[in-house]
């Protein structure tokens, strides 16, 4: 079953890859899903806002809170804006990127990378 | 007096802000974050040993058809320039080390292949949003390109930017 979902995810991964050009953001996946963070799509808003996802994510970091408050308003609000959140993701030290990225490992997602 | 003190706090202050720079997302004309990494025998090769050569860090994954496609002309270059000081670093972003062993055997490429499971340096470090995403780095370890998508190696202009990071102290 954890591989269907995997082999979903990665599925999905490429039908957004053709979709997609570098410039998107992070690609998070979950239970064979997958979203670019600051996504419009409504698809995202329910996995990652609706369900409270995300603010777990962010609460389980050390970030700066002005930064989680950033990540959520810019995913989760009708300020939702990729080119906002891939601001606040360059903004971020490595070890502040690394927090990022395990949180959400923590909580069930996947950090996946696209081809151009 | 006064003036002088001023001039610390300027001075203080702009230094802080350089260390602030080099801790960000890191682009062109900042230094090249630092990294420990193994290679596929397992051999830890650190960048900072490196330091000297004009390198070309190339993030990819055997499930990155843009990245494999790249990869010959990347190679031709690397073979044409290594005796100059050049270094092609290949970090492969893929969570086991055999697709990539056979990839790189099959493909005969001769550069140097790191392994980057947890993506720390590639995410972490870099900044790196989408495969491949490559960074030319020059004798002092300074970032002079960023070159995110895939790229033909083996055009003219490409070699003769390296040529002249080569000649440069």
């Amino acid at each position: 079953m954890k591989r269907m979902n995997r082999l979903g995810a990665w599925g999905l991964a490429a039908v957004v890859a053709a979709l997609s050009a570098c410039s998107s953001t992070v690609l998070v996946s979950k239970d064979g899903k997958g979203y670019f963070l600051g996504s419009g799509s409504n698809a995202a808003y329910r996995m990652l806002c609706e369900s409270g996802d995300l603010k777990k994510v962010l609460a389980d970091t050390r970030l700066p809170e002005e930064t989680r408050e950033g990540l959520y308003k810019y995913n989760c609000s009708s300020e939702r804006s990729g080119d906002r959140v891939k601001q606040i993701y360059a903004a971020l030290t490595a070890a502040e990127r690394k927090d990022l990225r395990l949180a959400f490992t923590r909580n069930g997602y996947d950090i996946n990378y696209l081809p151009c | 007096m006064r003036h002088t003190l001023l001039i610390a706090i300027v001075l203080l202050l702009s230094s802080w802000a350089g260390a602030a720079q080099i801790e960000t997302a890191p682009e062109v004309g900042s230094y090249a974050p630092p990294f420990v990494l193994k290679d596929l025998e397992g051999k830890t090769v650190s960048l900072e040993s490196l330091k000297g050569k004009v390198i070309l860090l190339n993030f990819w994954a055997t499930y990155c058809v843009p990245c494999k496609t790249e990869m010959p002309s990347m190679n031709a270059l690397y073979e044409a320039l290594k005796d100059k000081g050049f270094l092609v670093l290949a970090v492969s972003i893929d969570t086991s080390v055999k697709p990539v062993k056979s990839f790189i055997s099959g493909k005969k490429l001769r550069f140097p292949v790191l392994l980057d499971k947890d993506k720390e340096v590639f995410f972490d470090s870099y900044a790196a949003l989408g495969l491949p995403t490559s960074f030319l780095i020059d004798r002092n370890g300074i970032i002079v390109e960023k070159v995110v998508g895939p790229k033909e190696w083996g055009a003219p202009d490409v070699k003769d930017k390296i040529l002249r990071l080569l000649s440069a102290k």
